[in-house]
């Protein structure tokens, strides 16, 4: 945003969050009042589809739900307002005009946040603000990825905020039913085979049971000797 | 100076200007200048400043607008490829040199400034209240058996009040860190880098919001100076603090922020922009195993089933069934064993 200078007229540009700047001109310092209305901000975004399907995976993935298929991505940016609650708290709210999808953020993306023109926005569709409480201090166009999805035999829908990779969801699939790691498992039936295999040289049930209690005591053991000393380097 | 009434105070002029109110968004707006009330003389004044002197008539002056508070910066010390080696070094060591470099594929790594609140003065005031203090005290019994003597706990309180002199430097996160794990970054050690903030450098840098404002942080900070001055296991009754060279300032700190994927997971490590220490790590969980579990489940299978076969199934059907008891639901016997598989070999989490 450009500033004139009211002593030599020079044009300064302006960067949000500033209250006073010095004249590139004249030098004199020039003071930005208060009290003209909340910032209005848009955080420039170059749009990646793929970069937020795979937030939305990574998401679903670490709570263990199943992989999204059919994925059908929009883009866009939405307004939302800074409002402080009765602790001081800043909260980031959908702001008037802004889609029904839209929801509460914990926070707001860290970012290069610029004073609102919608060409930052680069031809994506930027929804206009509407009405705004009276105690906002800032008001934000965040870009936001609405991500439809099918995933367990149901369709489900996820907000990505860019920039953040931040995935908010209402709702999301139910936890898989076979989640064990196969891996270990594997590992457990390799060492089923080798007791079992142990326990057939013993000549009697008494034998096997000592053989294969001496060979499950020394495996736990050199487990357990190798794991505190992995830990202590 | 525009017209502005100047208002004198009786060691100060008070400075400021009237303007017209500027657009806080669109493509132009004006703005007005700051000038001495005395002499009219244009005055250099940064972000934040309160009291200056006049640089033509040497006269005292105190800035009631625009308010705005300092803004300080440091430049990160360490390189965006040092920042990614530490990561790397990091995610190495966590995992037992199991996930190194090939493994991971980076995603972006960026450097974010993280807007911290500051409060520097002399703090002058009183405080007083009560101090509670407990003591055993040996009572006579007052029953039938009155020689008998024991032991009981006597609390006494003891009104105090104190004058109350000390240096504060106290600071605060000004935006929520959940996610960059920085509560514990200590700003008072690091006094010597700070820069001024300038604000035509922060187009291009990425800054996080902050998320408190001045006012909270403000009673925030006293809040605290209240619980500081207090003596341990004290009540407060009433308190009066003055500060004094208040110097109440928002610090932007310089962190490295990497996102890597592994195993189809995104995770995240924050690396200290100054020292390149590692903040908080996101790393992939390498399943500790429960070893009791790993070690004496196949055992008891296999001396089961080299014994007898069938016992093994019956052990497992012992197993099963004590399970739908315990969780009064009955499960498809399948989808039963790979939660219990899960909950013997799947590793902590």
């Amino acid at each position: 945003m450009l500033i004139s200078c009211s002593l030599c007229g020079g044009k300064n540009d302006v960067q949000p969050g500033q209250k006073m700047l010095s004249c590139a001109f004249c030098g004199s310092s020039l003071a930005i009042d208060e009290g003209a209305g909340p910032e209005h901000l848009i955080l420039p975004h170059e749009r990646n589809d793929r970069y937020a399907e795979e937030a939305l995976s990574s998401y679903l993935l670490r709570k263990s739900r199943p992989h999204p298929r059919d994925m059908k991505t929009e883009f866009s940016f939405v307004p939302f307002m800074m409002i402080e609650d009765e602790k001081g708290q800043l909260n980031t709210i959908p702001a008037g005009g802004s889609p029904p999808f839209a929801r509460v953020l914990p926070f707001p993306p860290s970012g290069g946040y610029r004073f609102f023109n919608a060409q930052l926005a680069k031809e994506e569709k930027v929804h206009p603000l509407g009405e705004i409480g009276e105690d906002t201090s800032r008001v934000l166009h965040l870009p936001v990825y609405r991500i439809a999805y099918t995933a367990g035999g149901g369709e489900w829908e996820a907000l990505v905020i860019g920039e953040s990779w931040m995935v908010s969801a209402d709702d999301i699939p139910p936890e898989r039913p076979f989640s064990f790691n196969i891996g270990n498992t594997l590992a457990a039936a390799a060492l089923f085979t080798a007791f079992l295999f142990l326990g057939k040289l013993a000549p009697g049930w008494l034998e096997r049971l000592f053989y294969i209690a001496a060979a499950s005591t020394a495996g736990f053991a050199a487990y357990v000797i190798r794991r505190k000393a992995a830990s202590r380097t | 100076m525009n017209g502005d009434p100047a208002v004198a105070t009786t060691k100060k002029r008070r400075a400021g200007a009237r303007g017209v109110k500027p657009k806080r968004s669109g493509d132009y707006a004006e703005s007005f200048g700051i000038t001495c009330p005395l002499c009219g003389g244009s005055l250099r004044v940064h972000e934040g400043e309160r009291s200056i002197h006049c640089e033509y008539c040497d006269s005292s002056l105190y800035i009631t607008r625009p308010s705005g508070v300092r803004r300080f910066t440091m430049r990160p010390k360490i390189t965006p490829g040092r920042a990614k080696l530490v990561a790397l070094h990091y995610l190495s060591e966590k995992t037992g040199k199991k996930v190194k470099a090939r493994h991971a594929s980076i995603i972006d790594l960026k450097l974010i400034h993280v807007p911290f609140w500051r409060m520097r003065g002399r703090l002058i005031g009183w405080i007083c209240g009560d101090k509670i203090t407990q003591e055993k005290v040996e009572v006579p019994s007052q029953g039938p058996n009155q020689h008998t003597i024991y032991e009981t706990l006597r609390e006494e309180r003891h009104p105090y009040s104190k004058l109350v002199f000390k240096h504060v430097d106290w600071s605060t996160p000004a935006c929520t860190l959940r996610y960059l794990g920085l509560q514990g970054i200590s700003l008072r050690t690091r006094l010597l880098d700070w820069d001024l903030f300038d604000h035509e450098l922060k187009d291009g840098k990425i800054v996080a919001l902050p998320m408190k404002g001045e006012k909270q942080a403000r009673a925030d900070a006293f809040s605290y100076l209240t619980r500081l001055t207090a003596p341990t296991g004290a009540t407060v009754r009433a308190s009066r603090f003055h500060l004094f060279d208040n110097n109440f300032s928002l610090y932007y700190f310089p962190v490295y922020f990497l996102r890597y994927r592994y195993g189809g997971i995104i995770y995240t490590i924050t690396i200290d922009g100054c020292d390149g220490q590692v903040v908080r790590g996101d790393t992939p969980e390498q399943g500790a195993i429960d070893a009791r579990n790993f070690f004496l489940v196949p055992a008891a299978f296999a001396f089961l089933a080299g014994t007898y076969l069938p016992l093994a199934f019956i052990a497992t059907a012992a197993v099963y069934i004590h399970d739908m008891v315990q969780s009064g639901s009955l499960l498809a016997p399948h989808v039963w064993m790979a939660g219990r598989l899960d909950k013997w070999f799947g590793g902590e989490r």
